[in-house]
């Protein structure tokens, strides 16, 4: 998927703040916008408005950052219940088959998929899952695992109650992955907002107010987006361990600055 | 200028548009020192991976 370009050149924060002024100011000028086109009514002006809150309810990169990566951290913890259970359900399989070479069963139930479950194999997990609740299905493996067995009848149900938060946090991980089309998504309601902000600000320079300069600063882009904080900078840094791949807590970062540029 | 990185590996900081050298220090793992330039009005953002010592 490619990527959609913000039609703005400043920051995304910038960029709603240069909006809100804006908007601002439409809401005053609206009767004079009105008087020149039955257009710019009070149901356009918040119609605009509400562009701009749908913008913002988007999550921004941050955001989608943080629900992927504290997604991503809890998932080990909710697949061990599901390790465990295969691990039961081997105990079964050898009680229920005395006196039978168990592998073949152990495949059947998963073992395969369980060897492959290495760190973030999350695709493994889901397809043990899969297996085991297949191999307790058959009618015929039900009942010597229950009798000689000794699987306890509510297994059957645990199996799936302990898959349940997994499955919860790895469809929001897999969701929250497609960060493209997250982004576009944003982007994409950003332009709309833009496109029609750019539409009566034109109008308001050369039709409502062609003679009066100071309200045509109102509604010019480049004037306003110097009085939104034109100075700052700055880093977001984000660190990882590179043995483990997880996120690296409490690093020391230091700026040194060699030449302002301002 | 210090800062640390949250419980989700990530720091940010504002501060003055400048050119200079970033240094990212902790115990345990090798320093790591990179150059920048940050450009007036926009964050910069950086992916840094560490190397266990």
């Amino acid at each position: 998927m490619s990527e959609i370009k913000p039609l703005y050149t400043c920051t995304q924060d910038a960029f709603y703040e240069i909006e809100r002024r804006i908007l601002v100011s439409l809401e005053e000028d609206q009767p004079d916008f009105e008087s020149k086109s039955t257009n710019y009514t009070m149901v356009y002006v918040n119609m605009v408005k509400g562009l701009r809150v749908t913008a913002m309810s988007f999550p921004n990169e941050d955001q989608r950052n943080s629900t992927h990566e504290s997604t991503r951290n809890l998932l080990p913890g909710l697949m061990e219940p599901i390790k465990l259970n295969f691990r039961a359900l081997q105990g079964y399989i050898r009680a229920g088959w005395p006196g039978e070479e168990p592998n073949p069963r152990y495949e059947e139930a998963g073992l395969l998929k369980y060897n492959l479950i290495r760190g973030s194999n999350w695709e493994a997990v889901e397809a043990l899952q899969q297996m085991m609740l297949a191999f307790v299905g058959v009618p015929a493996n039900l009942t010597k695992l229950t009798n000689p067995g000794g699987m306890p009848p509510t297994f059957v149900a645990k199996l799936g109650t302990d898959y349940s938060p997994f499955e919860t946090k790895f469809n929001l991980f897999t969701a929250t992955l497609d960060t493209t089309s997250l982004r576009n998504a944003k982007i994409e309601a950003d332009n709309i907002l833009y496109k029609e902000t750019k539409s009566f600000m034109k109008f308001g320079k050369e039709v409502v107010y062609p003679k009066n300069e100071g309200k045509k600063e109102r509604y010019t882009w480049s004037i306003v987006e110097k009085q939104v904080d034109p100075h700052f900078s700055g880093m977001h840094v984000k660190t990882m361990n590179g043995a483990l791949d997880v996120p690296e807590v409490g690093v020391t970062l230091i700026w040194k600055p060699e030449v302002n540029l301002l | 200028m210090t800062w640390n990185t949250d419980e989700h590996g990530i720091g940010e900081k504002e501060f003055e548009a400048s050119k200079g050298t970033l240094t990212v220090k902790k115990v345990n793992f090798l320093d790591l020192v990179q150059e920048f330039e940050l450009e007036p009005g926009r964050k910069k953002r950086v992916n840094l991976t560490l190397t266990p010592l």
